[in-house]
């Protein structure tokens, strides 16, 4: 009897608010790593079957291959690195935005703004680094805090330019 | 604790401005490609007492 309410329990204990979101596709392969990685206006893959994917995180960089152990993360500016199934290597730039992955193989890369390696302007963000660092001295904290984020995504876009991330 | 959120900044008001500066630094059209956003549609219903507003 005890045993049973206790069954019970745990099986209330066990449903989230996810729950439905985060039911595992049907005829999914949980041994392949499927990614989604997009922005607003574009989606760069769509559930589509990779061997890597490796994601700046505020925590550090994380790299994803097939049975990751279930993961959230909010992304840093810098280069998400996406090898293919045949071994060839993407590289996007990402200001920002979210990484989930989940225990089904299912992986998501939600980016604010998704950018080819190739398409960054080097040099306008020199000067916008330039910029923000004359801003990062002066104002009120929060103009401060806000030049040092401005500061911290130029280097980045800069560091992914020049190939050196 | 980094500095921007000392500065009682959210982890959204980071990624605004992060958008901001990649889009201002891309190679095609940088002006154009700053003042873009991805466009939204957002639809307002008014209801009052269990009745849709016209």
């Amino acid at each position: 009897m005890l045993a049973r309410t206790i069954q019970r329990f745990s099986a209330v204990a066990q449903r989230g608010f996810a729950a439905a979101a985060a039911a595992p596709a049907k005829n999914a392969n949980p041994d392949e790593l499927r990614l989604t990685f997009a922005s607003p206006d574009t989606a760069v893959f769509s559930n589509a079957v990779v061997k890597q994917v490796d994601v700046p995180t505020l925590a550090g960089m994380v790299g994803v291959l097939a049975n990751h152990v279930p993961t959230i993360g909010v992304l840093k500016p810098g280069v998400v690195s996406v090898t293919t199934t045949e071994g060839s290597v993407q590289r996007l730039f990402v200001s920002s935005g979210t990484l989930s992955v989940n225990i089904d193989g299912s992986c998501q890369v939600l980016a604010e703004e998704v950018l080819k390696v190739e398409d960054i302007d080097e040099s306008a963000a020199r000067a916008e680094l330039e910029s923000a660092q004359r801003a990062s001295g002066e104002g009120s904290e929060v103009a401060r805090a806000e030049a040092q984020i401005r500061a911290e995504v130029a280097e980045a876009l800069i560091k992914a330019a020049t190939n050196q991330q | 604790m980094v500095a921007w959120r000392a500065a009682g900044l959210n982890y959204v008001r980071f990624s605004q401005i992060a958008a901001e500066i990649t889009r201002k630094c891309t190679k095609a059209a940088p002006g154009k490609a700053a003042a873009k956003k991805p466009e939204a549609t957002l639809k307002i219903n008014v209801w009052e007492n269990g009745k849709q507003q016209k």
